[in-house]
């Protein structure tokens, strides 16, 4: 059963996180599931595994790269890094993101009567 | 990443994949158990917060799908592994297909080198043959010859083409290179003739106007291949003489290598059209081309408006109608053979027909085998989308085989089926399989795939979940299942009988021409050709002189028992002349054929004297001229009066009727019919011939030397080549024939019909007999049960068998009825082939429904054996 505060992301939006969180620095899936986890206080949940279909999606696209290499902890890993391509894409999502989250707000602030 | 890399990168993917999914779980379990877990516990947890870990897997590698194609690449591996499950089925199929498509396409090959293949010249489209249209109270007609009168109301008075004149056929003459004498074929064209073809020649220019007058300087065109093997490729060839028919000829041009004409020819030389002469008569053949811009009809229109002098000559007094029009030039050349090309055409595509009705039912048999099956896919989800494309695939896999297996059977069939086709037919083209032949198979076996995938695909609609799963085919046998099976038998069976009757009157008729009698005995006689078309020959003094001496040195042969010579011979076309009997009331004038011969024609080729004598030495070009008549001569024109002793007028000269031979055989010349009649003949000495006569008769035939043996004799042309060289050392022969190979010439297309028709007549047959068998056989197995309670319950074995079997005998019966109705129609339309039977011939279409009845009792009765063997007691505790 799901609880109230826990909704299904829109389509895409795991898709920005990762792209967003990849913009600061190369990280490998586990880091990056633990990165979104952590910045959105535990509100967001995302199942763990959910971010693989999507990093394979944007490897596809040619929005990230992915190497085999050692994690901070000597770990062997794959780590995920932006292309110039997918900084391209997330600059645009964000803005037009940002567009809509502010309809949003519009439209569910008090009316001023 | 390209779809080449991602293709071939794609087990690397999955590979890192699950590496790396590994390797997050472990990551996080063990930081699960630094935060003091025990290690069962992190795992779980890990693997919890994971998710379902096939899943997203799944999906991740879902994304470097392209799904559609997987799916079908999926189940085309289905189906592939279906059809391997059954190869008796599978290979039944496609060497079905095989045949049908393979016999399709071959015969599409013939349409498209006679139909369709474009003519090789620039804008063929725009060429014609000028053709009279002769409607009259006995049908209508054409005629393809021209007169010189009318060669020039074309040329002066139809603006809107380009035309020219020339010979329909091309002849044998002879061509003297060096010092030995050639046979080549030579075609006589009017000087706008290659200008209308637009061929252009590689040396030299085409005929002038001057070249092409009645007595204009003579000027010989080379082909490519002759220029090059007889001339070496002489450059200089220009202007060079040579000796042709023993007159010199200037060379004026040489023509591009594999130029084609409308004749068969080796080298030109100028038409020099007249209106006398044999301008008077139809011997040209006028080709016209459209001018930029103008229609067809606008040309019909100022064709039609001629008015050829003849025209009215034929008309007289008769409710007829003449007139001139544009055929395209490609359907003229065609003529010959389209309409049996066309027929053929016809009966192929039923055995397409026949052969997919009877896979749609083998198939159908599966798909109703399968019938659980399906339901219970689509039970388990499958969509109806998903089913049909797994129906209509396994047809198309089996069609596109046999399709294949088909095109490859007919490449290695086109040498013989050419083979197979008159010469004039294939001068037109080589047969090959081009882009039209190989479109057309592709079309035919998607029609295949559709007709054969489409009852299944009926049946799939009636598929009641419930009903398939539960029954299967274990019960009564579904009795509109059945209805539609034997709907599909009896088409085939009718179509069966159309091509079975076709085939049986075209056997009849052949057989007909076969064994009238020819009039003469055709064994043990060798013949052989020359051209006297030679100005050495104008002279009838010289002429007398060869003919004397050449048969007088191949009587000396040994082991020959008589040699003869004649202008013509019985079974080859002969000279058609007027001839008026002069001691008759009204001087009454005939048409009538004439052939010239030496006195040992008639005993050697064994042709009965019926009264009076036949020629001897003393009929010289001194004597009193004679002539001997043929049967059909005295009976048509004496009405039973004696004709010995009276007189006939022809050319001229008047000679006296000295005897009456029996008739012998000759391709119609004077009426239409048959390709073997008995026609109304006069013959005359050799030395008796009219000196003007003479030189005409040798621009139309070549002579024939025939001698008679006891047996066949090794050499025996090589002596009559040696025989013909004492007389004149520079004549060669043109070919050697045996007589009895010129009733098989003249018979040629009757058995090229035959042959193919009866060989997909059979077909038809073995397809409908397995057609039947396979439905009574597939009502057996079905119905067991069935037939265990109904002998359990008493029922004779014979009684049972015969309820079983009954199923496929009506099939049969249905659709011989409808194949007789249908062959009524289709016997029409090849009554222009038959002869010495009529259409609706009853011998024929008699043994015809009898074979088919027969073989479909067989086929309905062999499965039903197998009920003998059925045992009450087990069938029914096996259910």
């Amino acid at each position: 059963m799901k609880e109230l505060n826990q909704r299904d992301l829109f389509p895409g939006a795991l898709e920005m996180m990762i792209l967003q969180t990849l913009k600061r620095k190369p990280l490998h899936g586990y880091a990056l599931a633990q990165h979104i986890k952590q910045t959105s206080n535990d509100l967001l949940q995302v199942e763990e595994g959910s971010l693989y279909p999507a990093l394979q999606r944007m490897l596809k696209q040619g929005w990230v790269k992915a190497e085999w290499g050692l994690s901070s902890t000597n770990r062997r890993v794959r780590i995920y890094q932006l292309t110039p391509a997918g900084r391209k894409h997330v600059q645009q999502e964000v803005s037009s993101f940002e567009r809509m989250l502010e309809g949003i707000t519009r439209v569910l602030s008090p009316v001023k009567s | 990443m390209n779809w080449f890399q991602q293709l071939f990168a794609r087990h690397r993917l999955h590979q890192d994949l699950s590496d790396e999914i590994r390797e997050h779980i472990e990551e996080k379990t063990e930081e699960l158990i630094a935060a003091g877990m025990t290690r069962e516990e992190a795992a779980a947890t890990a693997r919890r917060e994971f998710g379902n870990v096939l899943l997203q897997e799944e999906r991740s590698r879902d994304v470097w799908r392209w799904p559609a194609l997987d799916t079908v690449f999926l189940e085309f591996k289905h189906a592939f592994r279906y059809l391997r499950r059954s190869p008796g089925f599978t290979l039944t199929v496609i060497a079905t297909l095989m045949l049908a498509i393979g016999v399709n396409t071959a015969v599409f090959t013939i349409v498209d080198a006679l139909l369709l293949r474009p003519l090789p010249y620039p804008e063929p489209n725009r060429l014609a043959s000028v053709v009279t249209n002769i409607t009259g109270e006995s049908g209508s007609g054409l005629s393809t010859g021209q007169d010189g009168e009318t060669w020039e109301l074309v040329r002066d008075h139809a603006p809107s083409v380009q035309a020219a004149a020339y010979k329909l056929t091309s002849n044998g003459v002879n061509l003297q290179a060096g010092a030995s004498i050639r046979y080549v074929h030579e075609q006589r064209v009017s000087a706008e003739y290659f200008d209308v073809l637009a061929i252009h020649p590689i040396l030299g220019s085409v005929f002038t106007h001057e070249e092409d007058l009645p007595d204009g300087p003579k000027a010989v065109l080379l082909s490519y291949e002759l220029w090059n093997s007889v001339f070496n490729a002489d450059p200089e060839i220009l202007g060079k003489t040579i000796l042709l028919k023993g007159e010199p000829y200037t060379v004026v041009g040489v023509l591009p290598a594999g130029t084609k004409t409308t004749a068969p020819a080796d080298l030109w030389t100028p038409l020099r059209p007249k209106t006398t002469g044999e301008g008077e008569g139809i011997n040209y053949a006028l080709l016209v081309r459209l001018k930029d811009g103008v229609s067809w009809a606008q040309v019909d229109t100022e064709l039609g408006r001629l008015r050829p002098h003849r025209f009215a000559l034929w008309i007289g007094n008769r409710k007829m109608k003449m007139w001139l029009y544009a055929m395209p030039l490609q359907r003229h050349l065609a003529s010959s053979g389209g309409d049996a090309v066309l027929i053929l055409m016809c009966a192929v595509g039923f055995i397409l027909l026949i052969a997919c009705t009877n896979l749609a039912g083998l198939l159908l048999v599966r798909v109703m085998q399968r019938g659980p099956e399906i339901a219970t896919r689509m039970a388990l989800g499958a969509t109806r989308a998903t089913i049909v494309r797994q129906l209509m695939l396994e047809p198309l896999i089996l069609a596109v085989a046999g399709g294949v297996a088909g095109v490859i059977l007919a490449a290695a069939s086109l040498d013989s089926l050419s083979k197979l086709l008159s010469s004039d037919v294939r001068f037109i083209g080589a047969l090959s399989l081009d882009s039209r032949t190989l479109v057309f198979t592709a079309v035919a076996t998607l029609c295949a795939t559709l007709l054969i995938a489409l009852l299944p695909l009926l049946e799939l609609r009636r598929t009641e979940l419930g009903f398939s799963r539960t029954t299967s085919g274990r019960s009564v046998a579904h009795s509109g299942r059945r209805r539609t099976r034997q709907t599909l038998i009896a088409a085939e069976v009718a179509l069966t009988i159309v091509l079975l009757a076709g085939a049986g009157l075209l056997i009849r008729t052949l057989v007909y021409l076969e064994t009238k009698p020819s009039g003469f005995d055709p064994q043990n006689v060798m013949t052989a050709q020359a051209s006297l078309n030679d100005a050495r020959y104008h002279d009838a003094a010289a002429f007398q002189k060869l003919v004397r001496e050449s048969v007088a040195a191949m009587e000396k042969i040994p082991g020959v028992k008589s040699a003869a010579m004649g202008l013509t011979l019985p079974q080859e076309q002969a000279l058609n002349t007027g001839v008026t009997l002069v001691d008759l009331p009204g001087k009454p004038q005939y048409i009538s054929n004439e052939v010239y011969v030496t006195p040992e024609y008639f005993s050697t080729l064994q042709i009965p004297v019926l009264s009076g004598r036949t020629f001897t030495e003393g009929d010289t070009a001194v004597s009193q001229p004679v002539c001997v008549v043929s049967q059909k001569f005295a009976q048509r024109f004496l009405n039973g009066m004696e004709a010995v002793g009276r007189h006939l007028e022809t050319e001229g000269m008047t000679y006296e009727i000295v005897g009456i031979v029996g008739d012998v055989q000759k391709p119609p010349g004077l009426s239409g019919g048959a390709p073997l009649l008995i026609e109304q003949t006069f013959y005359i000495p050799a030395t008796q011939t009219n000196q003007g006569a003479l030189n005409m008769y040798h621009v139309w035939f070549q002579p024939s030397w025939i001698v008679r043996t006891p047996g066949p004799i090794g050499g025996l042309t090589a002596a009559m080549q040696r025989a013909l060289a004492e007389a004149d050392p520079a004549l060669p022969f043109s070919g050697f024939h045996q007589m009895r190979d010129f009733q098989n010439e003249a018979l040629d297309r009757q058995r090229m019909e035959v042959f193919l028709l009866s060989v997909l007549a059979g077909l038809a047959l073995v397809l409908s007999i397995i057609g039947v068998y396979g439905l009574v056989s597939s009502l057996v197995t079905q119905r067991t049960r069935e037939i265990g309670i109904r002998m359990a319950l008493g029922s004779t074995l014979r009684r049972t068998m015969f309820e079983i079997g009954k199923s496929g005998v009506i099939a049969a019966a249905a659709g011989i009825v409808v194949g007789l109705a249908l062959s009524a129609v289709t016997a029409r339309l090849i009554e222009a082939e038959l002869y010495g039977v009529r259409p609706y011939d009853p011998v024929t279409f008699i043994l015809s429904v009898l074979l088919l009845l027969t073989a479909a009792l067989i086929a309905s009765l062999a499965p039903t054996v197998r009920i003998a063997r059925i045992d009450p007691a087990s069938t029914l505790r096996a259910e």
